[in-house]
This record gives C-alpha cells, sequence and structure tokens, in this order.
C-alpha cells in the first residue's frame, strides 16, 4: 500500500537516489526562479495587448514573446523530465551524471536564448517557422538566430541525452514488451509493471521522436544557410516544426498525468495498478500522437488532403484514452475514498480536470470546419494555456510540494493551501476565459497590438491583466512555500 | 458558428466541473469502490463519448474547406504576402523588385459575386484572412513560401472587408493589411 | 522564304528553344518579348473563332470542341524550333496522365499554313487519325484575335526566316482561359495539374515553379493522385530512427540485465 512517504523512501531504498534527488532540488530550484520571471513576460505581453506599455516598441514584444513561450515549453518539459526521473528511481536506475549534463545544457541554452531574445531582439515566435528565422527584415541581428539555433541544438543534445538514459534505465529492467505492459493484454499480471513505466517508455519514444525531428530540420536549415543551391519545401520544414513542437508538449502532459497516477493513489488510500485498459489506453497513444501534429496544417491548402483528414481523426480519437482511461480511473480512485485533501492532491485533482476542460477545447479546434475561423486567433493559446497552467503545471507542482514536504518534513499549513489553490484556480480560469472569449471574437494571436477590426481583444487583454495579478499572488506563495522546503531538503 | 463551438465547450466543461464537484465532494461519506459498477459506467461513458465523436466527424468531416470541384469565379484576386503588407491585384501580381510601384492594398469586388483569391508569399509565411464588416473571421487561408492557396469566397455582405495577417511573420506582423471593398 | 519542315533532335531543339526563349528575355523591355503572363490573362474571355481543321470541315472553337473543355497551342509547320519537340513533349506527358474528357488544338498562326500542312504535322505526330487531337488553321484576323486573348504572340525574324513565338498550352473551359502553362518542354505533372483545371477540378493549391530539394508529396500523373515524395521520407526518419533506437535500446538492456 503507497503511503506518502513511499514515494521517497520505498522499502529498499538505496543511497544512489540522494544524489539524483540532490540533482532534482536544483531542477526544482532553478524552475522556481525561471517560473515567475517568465510569467512575468507574459504579463508584460497581456499589458502591451491592453493597451498599456505603448511606448515599448512591438520588435521587443515579440521578443518577450519568444522568450515567453520557448522558456515555458522548455521549463515545464525539464520540470517533467527532473521530476519523474526521481518517481521513477523507485523503480529504475537513472544516471544522476546525465541529469547534470541535461542541467548544463539547458542552463546553457537559456542563457544563448535570453541573449538572443533580450538583447538580441529575436522576434520568431516559439516554433520559429521556416524561413522567418531568416528574415529579420532588420530586427535582429544574424548572431540572434545563430544563438537561436545553438541553444536548440546543445539542449537538444542535453534532452536526447537524458531522455535515451531514462528509457535506457527502463530497458535494464524491463523487456521492450513487458515496459508497455503487452503481457497485460493476454491476462498476465506479473512483473508487475507500475503506470508510471508504461506512461513514461511511451513518453520517451514520443520524446526522442520529437527531438530527431528537430535535428532533421536544424540539418535541412543547415544545408540551405551553408550549401549552394539547396533549396527547402516550406511545407516540409512546418511538418517536421509541428511534429517536434506538438511532441514535446504533448509529452509534458504525459509527464504530468504520469505523475498523477503514481502519487494520487498515497492520498487516496487506494492503488492504481496497470491492467488492460491501461495498457491498451497508452499503446493507442503512442501510435496516435505520432499524427495528431496534422492539426496544425489545415490551413495549408497544399498539405494533401488525406493527411488533413488523418489530423482530424487522430485527433478525436486519442481524446478517447485519456477520458475513459486515465480521467474517469481518477475519479473513480478519488470517488468516496478517505481522500487526504491537501495541496498536492488538490492540485493533482484540479490539474486532470484542467487537463479534460483543454482537452475539449482541444479537439473542438482540431475539427478542421471549425479550425477555419479558429485557426491562429486567441482560441489556440487559450487551448495550450489550459492544458498547460491549469493542467500539466498544476500535475507537476503538485507533485513537487509532495516531494519536498515529504524530504523537508514541514507540515502544510491549510490556510495557505486554500490561498493557492483559490488565487490559483480564480485567476487561472478567469485568464483563460478572456482568451476563449477573444478567440471566439476572431481576435488574432501574437498580435502586439490590436487594430480596429478587433478592438475588443484590448479589451481582453485589460480584464486578464486582474486574473494574472491573482494567479501571481497565488503562485508566489506556492513558490515560497516550496522554495523554503527545498531549501531545507538540501540541508537535511 | 464559434458561438455553436463555444457554446459546445462551456457546456462539456461545466459538465466536467460538476462531475469532479460530485466526485470531489463524494470524499466527505467514504465507501468502498464497486468496480463492476464503474466498470459499467465507464462503458457507458466510453460508448457516448465514442457516439458524439462520431456524431461530430459525420456532421464536419463532409464540411472541409478543401473543395474538389467548383465553378469557375467570376473575379481572381492575387493576394501577395510581404513583410509587412498585403497586395491584392488583378491580373499581375508584384515581385520582390516591383513591389512599391506595383503592390495595391485595396481591390473592389461586386456583392455577391465569387471570388477567388491566390494567395501566396514572397517571403515567409503569412495567414490571409478575411474580416467583415461585423468584425468576424469570414475566411482563411495560409499564405506559404513557394506555393499558392486557392481560396473562394462569397461575399454576400457588401462593406469594407479587412485582410489581416493571420500568422506571425516579425515585427509589424500586427499592421499588415489589406482592404476588399464589397460594392 | 518557305522551308520545308524538318525533323531536329529533341535535345537539341530543345536547347534552341531554351536560348530562343532565353535570349527573347534577354532583349528589349517589350512587353511582347517575355513570356506571356498566366495572371494577366486569368478569366479572360477566348473568342470562340471559325477553323478549318485537317479533313476540310469548317467549325467554330466550340463546336469543335463539342462542349469539352480545351488545351490550345499555337505552331506552325515550318517551324525549326520548338514546335515539333514541344508537340512531342506534350503528346508524350498526355499519354502518361490520367485521362479526362477535352480536346487537345493544335492551330497554325502562320497565314502561309493550309490544313493540308496541318495534316502532314498531324501524320508527322502520329495524331492524324485521333479523336481527341484536332489540327487545324484559322483566318489570320481571327487567330489573332484567339492568340492576343491567350498571350500569344509571333514575330517574324528575318534573319533566320522564321517567327519567333513562345511555346504554351492555353486550357479554356466555358469559353475563359483558365490556366497557361509555359514552356517548351510540357512535364505530365503540370500538364496533370492543367488538365484536372480545365475539366472543372478545383485545385486547391499548386506549388510556384522553382527548385525545392524535397517536397512532401508530388502528383503522380498516372494516376491523378498525390504520392509520396522524398521529403516524406525525410517526415518519417523520426519514428523510424526512435523505432530502431528503442528496439537497440532494450535488446542493450537484456544483455545487462542477463549480465546482473
Amino acid at each position: 500500500m503507497a503511503t506518502v512517504a513511499s514515494t521517497i523512501t520505498a522499502p529498499g531504498a538505496d543511497v544512489h537516489r540522494t544524489p539524483l534527488i540532490r540533482v532534482t532540488l536544483v531542477w526544482v530550484l532553478t524552475a522556481l526562479v525561471l517560473f515567475p520571471v517568465l510569467a512575468i513576460l507574459g504579463l508584460l505581453m497581456r499589458a502591451q495587448q491592453g493597451g498599456y506599455l505603448q511606448s515599448t516598441p512591438p520588435e521587443v514584444f515579440y521578443a518577450i514573446m519568444t522568450l515567453h513561450g520557448l522558456g515555458m515549453v522548455g521549463l515545464w518539459f525539464v520540470a517533467g523530465m527532473a521530476v519523474i526521473s526521481v518517481l521513477l528511481a523507485n523503480y529504475v536506475k537513472p544516471t544522476t551524471a546525465v541529469s547534470w549534463i541535461a542541467y548544463g545544457a539547458t542552463l546553457a541554452g537559456v542563457v544563448l536564448l535570453l541573449a538572443a531574445t533580450l538583447i538580441g531582439r529575436l522576434g520568431v515566435g516559439w516554433y520559429f517557422l521556416y524561413p522567418l528565422p531568416f528574415h529579420s527584415g532588420g530586427t535582429w541581428p544574424p548572431w540572434a538566430t545563430a544563438s537561436l539555433f545553438a541553444a536548440l541544438a546543445i539542449m537538444g543534445v542535453g534532452w536526447t541525452v537524458w531522455s535515451a538514459d531514462l528509457l535506457f534505465a527502463i530497458a535494464r529492467r524491463y523487456r521492450l514488451s513487458h515496459a508497455l505492459g503487452w503481457h497485460y493484454l493476454s491476462g498476465a499480471t506479473t512483473p508487475d509493471v507500475p503506470p508510471i513505466i508504461i506512461i513514461s517508455t511511451v513518453s520517451f519514444i514520443g520524446v526522442l521522436a520529437g527531438l530527431v525531428a528537430a535535428v532533421v530540420i536544424l540539418v535541412l536549415v543547415a544545408l540551405e544557410q551553408f550549401g549552394s543551391g539547396f533549396t527547402n519545401d516550406a511545407l516540409l520544414i512546418k511538418n517536421l516544426t509541428f511534429y517536434f513542437g506538438h511532441m514535446v508538449v504533448n509529452i509534458t502532459m504525459y509527464f504530468g498525468v504520469a505523475m498523477v497516477y503514481e502519487v494520487l493513489p498515497a492520498y487516496t488510500g487506494r492503488p492504481w495498478k496497470t491492467n488492460t485498459l491501461v495498457v491498451l489506453a497508452w499503446n493507442l497513444v503512442l501510435f496516435l500522437v505520432m499524427f495528431a501534429y496534422l492539426h496544425h496544417l489545415y490551413m495549408d491548402f497544399a498539405q494533401p488532403r488525406w493527411l488533413q483528414v488523418t489530423g482530424q481523426l487522430s485527433s478525436y480519437l486519442i481524446s478517447v484514452p485519456a477520458a475513459v482511461v486515465t480521467i474517469f480511473s481518477t475519479l473513480v480512485l478519488i470517488y468516496g475514498s478517505t481522500m487526504r485533501w491537501r495541496l498536492p492532491s488538490v492540485m493533482l485533482f484540479l490539474g486532470v480536470m484542467g487537463w479534460a476542460i483543454g482537452g475539449v477545447a482541444a479537439v473542438i479546434d482540431s475539427t478542421v470546419a471549425v479550425n477555419t475561423r479558429f485557426h491562429n486567433t486567441l482560441w489556440v493559446p487559450a487551448h495550450f494555456h489550459t492544458y498547460f497552467v491549469m493542467g500539466v503545471m498544476l500535475m507537476i507542482l503538485g507533485t513537487v510540494f509532495h516531494l519536498v514536504t515529504d524530504l523537508s518534513k514541514v507540515p502544510e499549513r491549510s490556510a495557505l493551501t486554500k490561498t493557492i489553490v483559490g488565487t490559483v484556480g480564480l485567476g487561472g480560469y478567469g485568464f483563460l476565459l478572456m482568451f476563449y472569449l477573444a478567440g471566439v471574437a476572431s481576435v488574432p494571436r501574437r498580435y502586439a497590438v490590436y487594430p480596429a477590426e478587433v478592438a475588443v481583444g484590448t479589451t481582453f487583454a485589460k480584464v486578464s491583466l486582474i486574473f494574472i495579478a491573482v494567479l501571481l499572488v497565488g503562485a508566489l506563495v506556492y513558490i515560497w512555500e516550496t522554495g523554503r522546503r527545498c531549501l531545507k531538503a538540501f540541508s537535511s | 458558428m464559434p458561438i455553436t463551438a463555444f457554446v459546445v465547450f462551456v457546456i462539456s466543461s461545466a459538465i466536467i466541473l460538476l462531475v469532479f464537484g460530485v466526485v470531489a465532494r463524494s470524499t466527505n461519506a467514504h465507501r468502498d469502490v464497486n468496480y463492476a459498477r464503474a466498470n459499467r459506467l465507464r462503458l457507458l461513458f466510453f460508448v457516448s463519448l465514442g457516439a458524439i465523436l462520431l456524431i461530430f466527424l459525420a456532421l464536419t468531416l463532409p464540411d472541409l474547406p478543401y473543395p474538389v470541384e467548383a465553378s469557375a469565379p467570376e473575379r481572381i484576386v492575387l493576394a501577395t504576402g510581404k513583410q509587412y503588407a498585403w497586395s491584392l491585384t488583378e491580373g499581375t501580381s508584384p515581385t520582390l523588385d516591383n513591389w512599391d510601384t506595383a503592390f495595391s492594398p485595396t481591390i473592389n469586388v461586386p456583392t455577391g459575386a465569387v471570388v477567388e483569391f491566390r494567395v501566396t508569399t514572397l517571403d515567409v509565411n503569412h495567414g490571409f484572412s478575411l474580416y467583415g464588416p461585423d468584425r468576424h473571421l469570414k475566411a482563411q487561408t495560409q499564405a506559404m513560401p513557394g506555393y499558392v492557396n486557392r481560396l473562394r469566397v462569397v461575399f454576400d455582405q457588401p462593406g469594407t472587408y479587412t485582410v489581416l495577417c493571420l500568422e506571425f511573420c516579425g515585427m509589424a506582423h500586427h499592421r499588415m493589411r489589406g482592404v476588399v471593398e464589397v460594392r | 522564304m518557305p522551308q520545308s519542315l524538318f525533323i531536329v533532335k529533341r535535345m537539341a531543339a530543345l536547347l534552341v528553344a531554351a536560348c530562343a526563349i532565353t535570349s527573347l528575355r534577354a532583349q528589349s523591355a517589350d512587353p511582347r518579348d517575355a513570356p506571356p503572363n498566366e495572371e494577366r490573362l486569368l478569366n479572360t474571355t477566348v473568342p470562340d473563332i471559325p477553323l478549318t481543321t485537317v479533313s476540310g470541315a469548317r467549325a467554330t472553337l466550340s463546336q469543335i470542341a463539342h462542349g469539352r473543355p480545351l488545351l490550345l497551342a499555337f505552331v506552325f509547320t515550318r517551324c525549326s524550333g520548338v514546335c515539333s519537340p514541344f508537340l512531342t513533349s506534350w503528346r508524350s506527358a498526355d499519354r502518361a496522365i490520367a485521362h479526362g474528357r477535352y480536346l487537345r488544338l493544335a492551330l497554325s498562326f502562320d497565314p502561309r499554313d493550309t490544313s493540308t500542312d496541318m495534316f502532314t504535322l498531324a501524320r508527322h505526330h502520329a495524331l492524324d487519325d485521333n479523336d481527341d487531337w484536332t489540327f487545324a488553321v484559322g483566318d489570320p484576323s481571327d487567330v489573332r484575335r484567339l492568340a492576343d486573348a491567350t498571350g500569344f504572340w509571333w514575330a517574324w525574324d528575318e534573319t533566320r526566316q522564321q517567327f519567333d513565338h513562345p511555346a504554351m498550352l492555353a486550357g479554356i473551359r466555358d469559353g475563359r482561359l483558365v490556366r497557361l502553362l509555359v514552356g517548351g518542354s510540357i512535364t505530365s505533372a503540370r500538364l496533370d495539374e492543367l488538365v484536372r483545371e480545365v475539366s472543372g477540378e478545383f485545385v486547391r493549391s499548386y506549388p510556384l515553379p522553382g527548385r525545392v530539394s524535397f517536397r512532401c508529396v508530388r502528383y503522380d500523373p498516372a494516376t491523378g493522385r498525390t504520392t509520396l515524395d522524398w521529403g516524406f521520407a525525410l517526415l518519417l526518419i523520426p519514428i523510424a530512427a526512435t523505432g530502431i533506437g528503442t528496439l537497440v535500446m532494450f535488446a542493450a538492456g537484456a544483455r545487462v540485465r542477463g549480465k546482473e
């Protein structure tokens, strides 16, 4: 029976876990510092869109937008990886040194990106859609573009090595068919493979595929820049770009979900074990996640029709395992249980709810006929901020709080828990609602300033500032509480 | 149609909130899981969700914006995007060399005409979008370098339609505009 | 001075045609010197002129077409340049694509050409007895009107005793110019696109001419469907590489497990 303590100090816990815990705490502290900075960049963006900061040149807005996007995607990915690695250490042996290498690579990438955006004013958006990085129109210098690709390359190498190490850690203990749970399909229950192993196997395979796609992009782009006569097909690069981007954010989501499977049982007092449904669901996800990215190219009429239809079908279908297996099982796990509502369990619970709501918005937009009106409006940030802010962020931060509370032995104070949950919930959903309403009103995304035709966007941005402020209050309380537990865990 | 999508979203979210709320409250009174009942409920959920998805697939897949056959349009407008303006012309489209003299940000078309926009770009990806006098997005397609995308639009309502850029393209992305005057 | 029709090797003729067209562009800024501009002429109405076919029958464009869409090329029989290789490549490309119901019309713009001359040209290309192909001549002023509507032009070159002219295919549907295909050599991919358009099919996106190293997909003219190009193989690399990498990794893991 899982207890709170057992996620860190399982029977037979090894000394080897201490260095891993240490590097993970470094990751967590770094994330706690970077997150509010990146969030404030988002606040500045909404402020400018709300008509304030009018003296800020638009290229600064777009540079901040690029940093906020790349930063947040990268931040939650590495936070997910770090937390997952410590949870996986209950079952397999990740290499601590690799986590440090990835940390170093990530820091190097962060520095390069900060330079490129804040100094160089690189404004390419987080998915740097080719050929925009090479058409600055004088806005940013060539070294900023070079820094961007260098950052991506360095972080990519670091993250590839990290993902491969974690997958290999699984491979050292389980054979592939067991790691994917196939033996459960024929009724066998041994070896007992916990859900986190299956989800992690699926996730690392996905991540590696996404990172390889990024490598292909870098090679093709380099060939064009340095080769003579080699010209890239914009459609091919766009397919590869969204394959990579969609995969990274989806897998980050799955890391959060794996944490729910692993940690929530400790609070409900009920186990969550692998069964046929879990295996079917996650193997189906592994297959479908390879195609779902196609929903980003509906408005590219150059894309063959059958790929467009595949995009809608796979995007619709991928909601089924999520809803019918994971979300439903979460609810069954909690229903009528002796659930201990603490900050971690509340955050995990709300995170699953946010994932469900964001999922509805995503499936709606993945309908081609609807996408003709929603593509590149604020509906798109609405749904992915729902997934991130009220979904995976809550899942990861809930798990982090669980870990640091367990390590530091600092008890939780329910008043602070209620403050955090209340402000993050209200602030988060209010901020999101402004995005959704703006999307329905056809307000375009990624606009520094809204023209008269979509002036209502300015109003929505203004109102969202209030909610962001509320959200930030909760976030800062959380950061304070978690940060001090982190530091205490370090010293103990 | 965005309103319909939003209503579906709001109703679904309300149901999700309700269900999660009920489950949260249920922890006040402890009871064991009746797994048989849970699995029957799961099956019902699966069938319902599957049915809903299939219905929406059946309703929406025939409505793809990729016509296979179409009658000849009455007007063909060449829409060319470039950092940071839209050119709307008939006959000849501007090139990078003659942009300043050859581009035109405005075009007139008659009400009720079937207009075909041939959308391309001279530099990076842009997004060709038409906003009507009611300030709603009427139609859109991407402008991708090396390709021409063809968008058929019927302008039923007279008025001023604005072309805005819907694919991030650089520092003046928000200022790219064109005008289609429908009379 | 009339010259007899002679057969030029296809490659040499294409080279001549390419040089001719290139040198035409390099000459004066006379817009007539430039290849016909599809954009300027799209959707223009094409005059329904009377023609005389190789059998001597007289009929208008629409009567000859019998309601079918029409692909039109202007040629002349004394051409020592691009006309013959052009017709040859058109015929080969046409054989390679999925057929729609449409008429292929080769019309002479040279006032000296008679229907007998055109019959000889048709027979040379083994197209004299083919219902889908028509070779014809017309009244000079009528032919001029049709040429103007489609962007075709010609100019007599005294030195070479030849007409300078572009090579192009005009796609005409319901009396209006739908597409222009300019160039001395017809590829089956571009012809297929043109034929589908002329047959009323809506081609919602097409690539611009230009060298691109890897494309995702390309049209397969033999079946009229899109097929995968090398670019698509690049798109599959992530899945393939990861799949292989995963298998290798788990095999290595099994070996490590065996040793422990």
